[in-house]
């Protein structure tokens, strides 16, 4: 809402990581909140704040391991849109009024960020309570749709939203070439009794930091009593490159800008990452229908894999009216898509596609693959939904235990990997954000730390919205293909983790051929010679297979011809590589014939996922029990 | 000029906490109308009125935060401030209310009687407990009392979105059966073959006799949970693909519907 000169968000995005709920409960630190009620209760904050505010949340994805259950990572995301016109920030000139529109000020919130910036200990959710903002959409929604209207009768001269350190940071920072003079008596409150200290660091929510003309005040004020939105006149930029605060007439704070930018020295960092060593899982081999059975069950339930519908179906994803793409389709609407594209115009043809990939634990063992995984995760989501990856920015967050040695040297690692990335398929991070305290400290000074996460984002211009892609197989007898080169790393997986290994070899995504990959893919999609296109992600390629034939209701028959172990076939993750539904074996080589690819096998009118291995039946097995499998986790979760 | 002049005028109700106004405003626009965004506070100040309009839409959201019940606090506001001139309006007049705007239209009296300031009815937490967005399927009773649906060439199954916490439809047996009678009930919960359906999700609130919709007993207001404006392009649709190329998305046509019988009535 505060971008360029205001801006309307028209998605919200959101990306979970926390302890699996089923964990042991022995394990869970002193004072933190158990994973099944810190998963509901996120998933009722997002529900809770995006529903009111009209804000669709189509996109996201949930991440278990044991090490988030004391300091889940929860990375919510917003885009927007605004005139050209608009998009530059303002500059506030002399003279200038600084108006506090929105909610009033209270003591929640003082110090939230420095509290989520702070290790957790046992005391954090005594001490810390008032950290958290109390949020109230429907504030937000009115102070939303006034900036809208104060923006395009040219009202508003800058603005700047009071997050982290409130009324501090936002005033600060606009001020910071002319200076700033207010009175923070006048701020409303939302009850007496606040130390003016307490007014300048509040970080509660709902209020923005408008710059407006003195010409213009008089009308901005009539408008804002049209949209209920309380307005109050704090100040003016007086030119005099201080920031001077006052409580009536006292100063409490006077402060030469030089020193507030150029105060503090510089903090040196040690960074040094050491491969550690993981024990390599003794994984038996399925040897027969009975075994495949209880593995691809534990595959489709494992909760990076299982259905997120009873998350999303509790998430407004289509008001607005603009999706083109909803996060799930299918005959039963219960199929996941890999993106989601929305028209923020309706009346235009084109749209937007954002999607993501994040795989936490890949980065503990390797922060190159492991970065490079995500960033490719992504990636082929976008390419997967039907977007081009010419057409695309990217987004990076971070989030890592501490900022120094071995986690430092694991960033270093990641953002050198992205940065790698970057360079390989020619598309720029364009926006990101870090926080570097994911730990929790025991009362014997223990140690907690979650893995390192990167998680990137894009966002995509769709040139024809018609030219999206679903997931669901559309047509019986068709060709089943594999398109991308797959690496035979299995370190990190979802096989590994249900035998309760890590591994050491991480799929490594060959940056040569994938861009090769993503056009044929693209091609194949926007020719509609691709009726379906899902890429291998958590679950692997037996994973992606089976979500594809639950959207189309049907069945698969797999002829495989390899030599290695054919569970490290199917259930291997290695991010670029897709599969998708066409027409005939000839029209995959004449599709995909410059990159690698396998022929698989074809859909069936019959509900069964049947595997052959150098015609030898490996399994046969119901769709519909790998289905409830894949969707009781979190139907038992959010029942 | 003279096609701007035939365009029925739609008055889109906004106040705080509605958020479904703009693509509601795109539905009519599609239909022929010409919509426009008019603040709730601006007709309590006299500075708009409704007799200008010859439709007025209820869009969804969350009206002053739903604090006091879905819908409770604008249903006051119309009744309180608004009354007279709800009262005139409704005498020719045509109102649609969608998701919170059904609720509003409940609690303020009226859906389904017709009678402001007197609630018969209400919209209860879903059975489920829980708010859902999903597809639904509805059927279009045939001989429904609402006076703009009748040219609809169908009768269902219709695909609509469903997003909403409270959407049980409840009130006493007498009001049930009277509106069943007299053709009220213009959208049920149904099945695949379009048969009224309890099963959940399908039924997302667990409404009884399935309902989804209803008109008032002029048939010119009409309430509805889903929404139809969220049906308005084929892009909406999840499964695209299997849309026939000469498919009119049934939203779309509610909207015409009202538009239609606007013109006509002028």
């Amino acid at each position: 809402m505060g971008t360029g000169q205001g801006a309307k968000v028209i998605l919200s995005t959101d990306v979970f990581a926390v302890a699996p709920p089923d964990m042991d409960p022995e394990l869970l630190p002193p004072n933190c909140i158990p994973s099944d009620i810190l998963l509901r209760g996120v998933v009722a904050g997002v529900r809770d704040y995006g529903n009111p505010m009209g804000i669709p949340t189509p996109n996201g994805s949930v991440i278990f391991h044991e090490d988030f259950r004391a300091k889940p990572t929860v990375l919510v995301g917003a885009y927007g849109i605004t005139p050209e016109e608009y998009v530059t920030k303002g500059e506030p000139l002399v003279g200038d009024r600084i108006v506090v529109i929105g909610g009033r000020t209270g003591r929640d919130g003082i110090h939230g960020a420095t509290f989520s910036s702070a290790e957790m200990t046992e005391r954090t959710a005594t001490v810390n309570a008032t950290a958290v903002q109390i949020g109230n959409p429907i504030e937000e929604k009115k102070m939303a749709d006034l900036i809208l209207e104060a923006r395009d009768r040219g009202f508003i001269r800058a603005i700047t939203d009071c997050g982290a350190a409130g009324f501090s940071s936002a005033i600060g920072e606009m001020g910071e070439n002319i200076g700033v003079r207010v009175d923070i008596s006048s701020a409303p409150l939302k009850y007496e009794g606040l130390a003016p200290w307490e007014i300048w660091l509040s970080e509660s929510q709902e209020r923005m930091i408008l710059a407006v003309s003195p010409d213009n005040m008089d009308a901005f004020r009539k408008l804002c009593e049209r949209f209920s939105v309380e307005a109050t006149d704090l100040g003016y930029f007086d030119g005099s490159k201080r920031l001077q605060v006052y409580y009536g007439d006292e100063v409490v704070a006077d402060l030469d800008y030089e020193f507030i930018i150029n105060g503090l020295p510089q903090r040196i960092i040690e960074a040094k990452f050491v491969r550690e060593v993981f024990e390599e899982p003794d994984i038996p081999e399925p040897k027969d229908k009975k075994d495949w059975e209880e593995v691809f069950k534990k595959i489709m339930s494992h909760g990076n894999v299982c259905s997120k519908l009873p998350i999303v179906e509790q998430y407004d994803t289509t008001v607005q009216g603009g999706n083109a793409l909803s996060p799930f389709g299918g005959i039963n609407y219960d199929a996941p898509n890999d993106a989601t594209i929305i028209r923020p115009l309706l009346n235009k043809q084109y749209g937007m596609i954002v999607s993501h990939g994040i795989n936490p634990i890949l980065n503990r063992i390797d922060p190159r693959r492991g970065a490079i995984w995500a960033a490719t995760e992504a990636v082929s989501n976008l390419v997967a939904a039907g977007g081009n990856y010419k057409d695309m920015v990217l987004c990076g967050n971070y989030i890592s235990p501490v900022p120094d040695g071995q986690y430092m040297g694991a960033l270093d690692i990641m953002v050198d990997a992205i940065d790698e990335f970057e360079d390989a398929i020619g598309r720029p991070v364009v926006s990101g954000k870090d926080s570097l305290s994911s730990t929790y400290t025991y009362r014997d000074g223990r140690k907690l730390h979650v893995p390192p996460v990167v998680n990137i984002s894009t966002l995509g211009k769709m040139p024809d919205v018609d030219k999206k892609m679903t997931t669901g197989f559309k047509k019986i007898g068709s060709t089943i293909v594999l398109v991308g080169k797959m690496h035979p790393g299995m370190g990190g997986s979802t096989y590994y983790d249900i035998y309760g290994g890590l591994g050491n070899e991480v799929p490594e995504v060959d940056l040569e051929v994938l861009p090769k990959t993503f056009n044929s893919v693209n091609a194949g999609i926007v020719s509609r010679d691709i009726r379906a296109c899902h890429d291998v992600s958590h679950g692997g390629i037996g994973g992606a297979i089976a979500e594809m034939a639950f959207g189309g209701d049907c069945g698969v028959e797999l002829e495989l011809n390899i030599k290695t172990r054919p569970d490290f076939f199917l259930f291997n993750e290695t991010a670029g590589t897709f599969i998708v539904e066409v027409e005939s074996p000839e029209k995959a080589q004449e599709l995909f014939g410059g990159v690698p690819h396998v022929v698989l096998g074809k859909t069936t009118s019959e509900k069964v996922f049947i595997v052959d291995n150098n015609n030898e039946e490996l399994f046969i097995l119901g769709i519909d029990k790998l289905k409830d499998a894949w969707q009781e986790p979190m139907r038992t979760l959010f029942h | 000029m003279s096609s701007e002049i035939l365009k029925p005028k739609v008055a889109v109700l906004k106040a705080p906490g509605i958020n479904c106004d703009v693509e509601t405003s795109y539905g009519f626009e599609l239909a022929g109308a010409a919509p426009e965004t008019i603040l709730v506070e601006d007709l309590k100040s006299g500075e708009r009125k409704l007799s200008d309009y010859q439709i007025v839409a209820l869009s969804g959201g969350f009206s002053y935060g739903d604090d006091l019940g879905s819908g409770k606090v604008l249903a006051l506001e119309l009744d309180t401030y608004l009354g007279n001139q709800i009262q005139r309006f409704i005498e020719s007049g045509l109102m649609i209310g969608i998701c919170n705007g059904f609720q509003i239209l409940v609690r303020s009296g009226l859906l389904p009687m017709g009678t402001l300031g007197e609630q018969k009815a209400t919209l209860d937490r879903n059975d489920s407990g829980k708010f859902i967005s999903r597809r639904i399927n509805l059927s279009i009773e045939r001989d429904n009392a609402c006076v703009f649906l009748q040219d609809l060439k169908t009768t269902g199954p219709v695909e609509f979105q469903v997003a909403h916490g409270e959407g049980k439809f409840v009130a006493d047996s007498s009001i049930l059966s009277q509106i069943e009678e007299s053709g009220q009930v213009v959208f049920r919960y149904v099945d695949r073959t379009n048969n009224p359906t309890q099963e959940y999700p399908l039924n997302p609130n667990g409404s009884p006799h399935a309902i989804a919709g209803i008109a008032d007993p002029s048939g010119r207001i009409l309430g509805l949970m889903p929404h139809p404006e969220r049906s308005i392009d084929r892009y909406q649709y999840p499964n695209e693909d299997m849309l026939p190329d000469d498919f009119v998305p049934e939203g779309l046509q509610i909207f015409q519907g009202m538009v239609q019988y606007a013109k006509e009535g002028v």
